[in-house]
């Protein structure tokens, strides 16, 4: 757009400086004609010669115009090719982001299915082949080795079970909520090594729709994972405010930080997947680190209706 | 005979689980299952109906849930006890579920083993939980406590495991009412253990109890 401003107000100039020499000319004619109306023979060629500058100048002058509205041309389509190239890659985006998107998603319908699948059928199940067991004890007053060693197994399955649904989707958060189960994720997180404090201003009661609370849940859970593995923090904060209509989370941990130069690296750390899900939320994501000062992450989303 | 019978229904969404909960019950002599249901939609009236003193209750059940139906006989001041029998054994849920009303809590996991005890001790008017869950309540309770000893659990040939945690908050100077609170029992079942660990260790008084404490290595001086 600058461009062709910049070409109209450059064609508006010449023609200007074009139509004031064109006067002078006429001036000069006239007072010419008047002044030495005798020497007419003179006079002709003059205008002759008059008359093949004038032609002179108007090939020039079309020239002149024909090449700026060709570099117009040129600029133009140069212009909308680039515009064209942006769009594509847009697109491509946006379809790459929908791609993780999507993902996710159906990872997480997956989780929840398996999980409460796990939790209330197969527990059930091993439960009551935990209770014959031991009726058939209880009425043939055995005491087996063979018994003993399946109840132990039926025991450890029980664990295995459990263990496995709450990775998958803990009970805590279908049931008591997000801060509830964020809280709960701190607790189970800290240990000798590492401690997570959590720190909220909102009310422990308070509930979101299950879609959103699933994906927050599980994007702070990626991000604690990132620092137990890479950070080497021995103190992590995780705050959680709403301000404005949105929904804040910080994490901020005492580790070994990165240069933001290695954030390529870091994307790696599945911090892509992360931001695509903030994306969908039409949230916003920032990282601070620096070497041996730590990290800080500040996930801001809009709160949903 | 029959009017001593304790009068028991059964409330989970697995048939095969009330079907195994049934067997078992019907082993000793002087249980009855009077009912069974699948979901919690009528189980109000059930139980209004068959007038049982115990309702073993799981959480997770299609259409009203067992925590909707706690506070259904929480409001209504039910006189039927109730033991709840889930695959959860997330503390905040057991807090919940205390707190509106439940008088025992066991794990699916153990089912087999606690139920029967769990029946007994609930009707006699003491809580039970299964020894998971009750260990899990006392450890977040004291596990910040630097003076309790790590390994009070080691077998203790007069006390049980839960007379040793109570003897243990009270050497810790915890109050009746603090012990009742955080163990999620009643204060009058707190007074039941005191009195019990006194007779078993043949003393008069509270002292008695932290000089034992501090002997058997519960408490560190």
């Amino acid at each position: 757009m600058f461009c062709i401003r910049l070409f109209t107000v450059l064609l508006f100039f010449l023609s200007s400086i074009g139509n004031s020499v064109f006067s002078q000319h006429k001036e000069t004619l006239t007072e010419r004609i008047q002044t030495s109306e005798k020497s007419k023979e003179s006079t002709v060629t003059e205008f002759h010669r008059y008359e093949q500058l004038k032609n002179k100048k108007v090939v020039s002058l079309s020239i002149v115009l024909i090449t700026i509205l060709f570099f117009l041309f040129y600029f133009f389509y140069q212009n909308n090719r680039l515009k064209q190239k942006i769009k594509r890659k847009d697109i491509k985006q946006k379809i790459l982001l929908n791609v993780i998107n999507a993902g996710i998603d159906s990872q997480e319908i997956e989780r929840k299915k398996i999980a409460s699948f796990l939790h209330d059928n197969v527990n059930s199940l091993l439960s009551s082949a935990g209770l014959h067991l031991n009726v058939f004890t209880t009425q043939n007053n055995i005491a087996s080795e063979e018994i003993q060693k399946t109840k132990a197994i039926l025991a450890e399955a029980h664990d295995l079970l459990r263990d496995m649904s709450h990775d998958l989707v803990p009970a805590l958060l279908v049931r008591f909520g997000l801060i509830y189960a964020l809280e709960d994720l701190c607790e189970r997180n800290s240990n000798s090594s590492i401690s997570f404090k959590f720190s909220s201003t909102i009310s422990a009661e308070k509930r979101y729709t299950e879609k959103f609370e699933m994906k927050i849940y599980f994007i702070v859970c990626e991000l604690f994972n990132n620092v137990i593995k890479h950070s080497e923090a021995k103190k992590t904060v995780i705050v959680l405010v709403e301000k404005n209509n949105q929904f804040v989370i910080v994490i901020q941990d005492d580790g070994k930080g990165f240069t933001i130069k290695k954030t390529k690296d870091a994307e790696g750390f599945g911090l892509n997947r992360i931001r695509a899900r903030v994306k969908k939320f039409k949230g916003s994501f920032d990282i601070t680190s620096k070497p041996n000062e730590g990290t800080t992450i500040k996930i801001k989303i809009p709160l949903p209706h | 005979m029959i009017t001593n019978k304790i009068k028991i229904h059964l409330a989970d969404d697995h048939q095969v689980l009330i079907d195994g909960l049934t067997n078992l019950l019907q082993t000793v002599s002087n249980f009855e299952v009077v009912g069974n249901s699948l979901d919690g939609k009528t189980l109000y009236e059930d139980v209004l109906q068959n007038n049982a003193d115990i309702l073993v209750l799981d959480i997770s059940m299609p259409q009203k849930d067992g925590i909707k139906v706690l506070q259904e006989f929480h409001r209504n001041n039910s006189v039927c006890k109730v033991i709840i029998l889930s695959s959860y054994d997330e503390l905040k849920i057991i807090k919940e579920v205390m707190k509106l009303g439940a008088k025992g809590y066991l794990t699916k996991k153990c089912a087999g083993e606690h139920i029967i005890q769990a029946i007994n001790t609930v009707y006699n008017g003491q809580e039970y939980f299964s020894d998971a869950v009750r260990e899990k309540i006392f450890h977040i309770f004291a596990h910040n406590n630097p003076k309790l000893n790590k390994n009070i659990y080691i077998k203790n040939p007069i006390l049980s495991p839960r007379e040793i945690e109570v003897i243990t908050l009270i050497s810790l100077e915890y109050s009746g009412k603090e012990i009742s609170e955080q163990l999620f029992i009643s204060t009058n079942t707190v007074e039941t253990h005191r009195k019990n660990i006194m007779r078993k260790l043949q003393t008069k008084n509270t002292i008695g109890l932290v000089k034992y404490a501090l002997k058997n290595n519960l408490i560190n001086p």
